[in-house]
């Protein structure tokens, strides 16, 4: 029954159908105003729809769907840790500071993520974090945070 | 045309002392090497250097601010090209082919096939720029709110209708972006939307962070697989230039993309950031198999570079002719201007005529700088591709943490970077189109504004968009390529259902 193979492009037309109607839900909040004067809701409220129903038409497509099994998710594992590297960055940016924060970035991708030398990847991670606050912040004066420790 | 040769003679002679060279050539390094940081683009390049500017004479300090504005422009794409992270909007196309053609040990030629279409765009719309500035100032001075709003319609219907992939995940892709641009304060009523209590969200979600979370973190992310990340590229010399053939194939887009970004530089307003956009799906659509967009077409890196170039240009139009600024860059620009005590407009070539025409020849001069810097320096650039890719992906991730933090100073735009790099991981995974969604992030606020401000002026009456000549005709060629997608797209699904045997 290909016709009715449960597709990844079905998956996703179903997900951004949904996705479309909470939008749609979420910006009744603002006032709807009129066609002739329009309020802050209208704008969202008619994309988010145009959204559910595109939505619907990929989930309800006839096409022979991309069967979703078929798709590999191999490097899944390796991009969950980069993500939640960037999440930690995001955390720690204005917490230790611009150059703790790329040296222990760094330092943890290259020496415990990829397994490389402890001692090169100690120097690139300090070069990367000095050389670059150096070039940001002091050189082209876009301000950069600095750690409760002073650096 | 004598007296155009004799007032561009005048600038030369300008442009080609050693000081303003000197300085051309300055601004050209800067320029190359902030629009290579991404998050730190010529608007924050031309903002920084401009108190550089004050002690120098106004016609150095003009051509030094060009050669950083076009400088940026080109570097822009280095880092597309190698890395997939564009440092702005103009250079998200860039991406999608260039970053392929890098895959496939064709870095150099890509680079090269970019600077020489930066340098001809530069070049042909300077010309645009010196003679028809006048004339086209005045038409884009008509365009108000229906027109901006009718041509933001047109541009993302031509979008849709050009895009090579299935039109309803295009359509779904631009959706999602113009409702990510609607996130934040409305300008009309003071409303925060879709904030939830993040106050940096009042502003808007930034282009870069969502550029560079949908390009640069998500290839990371999907280069990620164990073993896959330790390959090292080797370029040899002769694989730095651009084939015969890579050659030939880009001259046409070139040409197209001067034209089209010239033309939508000069609409008032932030439209020539879609010019890239609408090159490359032009020359998608005019391939003769446009399904190597995307795989690694020269052409997609060509077209797209050539707009921007050219638009940069054509955004110079109605600043130089006029005085008005066509967006942030012109207008940082124009304070450039009012700084040294020129004010442009159309006495500027009276009053002034050794800065308008000192800028003209500085511009050709900056191109050529700009040409015979970046060519030599593309053999330094593939070097970055020499870093094995155990090494080569954080650091890219320093410069995207960096680079996006640097716009606003804010956390918040790192965690926007995340949730776009995943995002992008997942629809890239399902063969989604992920420019479109900067496309309709780019768009949506200025869409609803321009509606809005249309309606405002007509007391809400509609008619205001099919009684102006020039927003009745957009729209009307709108109505006329939707009326085309809808015919073809319902007789394609006869001719597959007649293939799989559903009908007789």
């Amino acid at each position: 029954m290909p016709e009715r193979a449960l597709g990844a492009d079905r998956i996703a037309g179903a997900a951004l159908a949904v996705f479309g109607i909470y939008v749609a839900w979420a910006a009744l909040e603002y006032p709807f105003g009129s066609l002739a004067e329009p309020g802050p809701a209208l704008l969202p409220f008619t994309l988010a729809m145009a959204l559910a129903v595109f939505g619907a038409v990929m989930a309800m497509s006839r096409h022979p769907p991309q069967r979703a099994q078929h798709l590999s998710f191999a490097e899944l594992p390796h991009a969950l840790v980069i993500l939640g590297v960037l999440a930690a960055a995001a955390v720690g940016m204005e917490r230790i500071g611009y150059r703790a924060l790329v040296l222990a970035m760094l330092f943890f991708l290259l020496a415990v993520i990829e397994r490389r030398d402890v001692r090169a990847a100690g120097a690139t991670a300090a070069v990367m974090a000095f050389g670059t606050f150096y070039l940001i912040n002091d050189v082209l004066r876009v301000p950069l945070p600095v750690g409760p420790w002073g650096w | 045309m004598v007296e155009v040769a004799h007032n561009l003679l005048l600038g030369f002679q300008v442009a080609l002392t050693p000081a303003v060279l000197g300085y051309a050539f300055l601004g050209c390094v800067i320029g190359t090497l902030v629009g290579m940081l991404p998050g730190v683009g010529p608007l924050t390049g031309i903002s920084l250097l401009l108190p550089v500017t004050f002690g120098l004479n106004p016609t150095i300090a003009l051509v030094m601010l060009a050669g950083v504005y076009y400088g940026a422009m080109y570097g822009g794409s280095t880092t597309s090209i190698l890395m997939r992270i564009p440092g702005e909007a103009a250079s998200v196309m860039t991406c999608v082919d260039g970053y392929e053609l890098t895959r496939q040990g064709r870095a150099g030629a890509a680079l090269a096939i970019a600077a020489i279409g930066s340098f001809s765009a530069g070049t042909i719309s300077v010309i645009g720029l010196m003679l028809l500035a006048p004339p086209l100032a005045a038409i884009a001075l008509k365009f108000g709110p229906p027109e901006y709003a009718a041509l933001l319609v047109l541009g993302l219907l031509v979008l849709a209708f050009l895009s090579g992939g299935a039109m309803v995940k295009t359509l779904a892709m631009a959706v999602l972006g113009l409702l990510l641009g609607t996130i934040g304060i409305d300008a009309m009523s003071g409303f925060m939307r879709f904030s939830y209590g993040i106050t940096e969200l009042a502003d808007g979600v930034g282009i870069v962070p969502v550029a560079v979370g949908l390009f640069g973190v998500s290839e990371v992310l999907l280069s990620a697989r164990n073993g896959a990340g330790t390959r090292v590229q080797q370029p040899k010399l002769r694989e730095l230039l651009p084939s015969r053939s890579e050659l030939r194939d880009s001259a046409a887009p070139i040409a197209r993309g001067t034209l089209l970004g010239f033309f939508i530089g000069i609409v008032p307003g932030s439209a020539h950031v879609i010019s890239s956009f609408v090159s490359y799906a032009l020359e998608r659509r005019l391939a003769r198999d446009p399904r190597r967009f995307g795989r690694g077409a020269i052409e997609g890196v060509a077209g797209p570079e050539a707009a921007n170039n050219s638009a940069a240009s054509g955004a110079l139009v109605p600043l130089l002719a006029l005085g008005v600024p066509s967006g942030a860059l012109p207008a940082v620009m124009l304070a450039a201007l009012l700084i040294h005590g020129v004010t442009p407009g159309p006495l500027l070539i009276q009053n002034n005529p050794e800065i308008f025409w000192g800028l003209i020849a500085s511009m050709y001069v900056g191109n050529l700088v700009l040409l015979i810097l970046n060519l030599p320096m593309i053999g330094l650039f593939i070097n970055l591709l020499r870093i094995p890719f155990s090494y080569l992906y954080p650091l890219i991730l320093v410069f995207c943490v960096l680079g996006v933090y640097a716009i606003n100073q804010s956390a918040v735009d790192i965690w926007i970077m995340l949730v776009m790099g995943a995002a992008g991981y997942v629809l890239r995974k399902l063969d989604f189109e992920t420019a479109p969604i900067v496309l309709g992030l780019i768009l949506a606020p200025m869409l609803e504004l321009s509606v809005r401000q249309a309606l405002a002026m007509s007391a809400g009456d509609y008619a205001i968009f099919f009684t102006r000549p020039i927003a009745a005709g957009m729209l009307a060629i709108a109505a006329t390529i939707l009326l085309y997608a809808l015919w073809s797209a319902f007789t394609r699904r006869a001719l597959w259902r007649k293939t799989v045997g559903l009908e007789e």
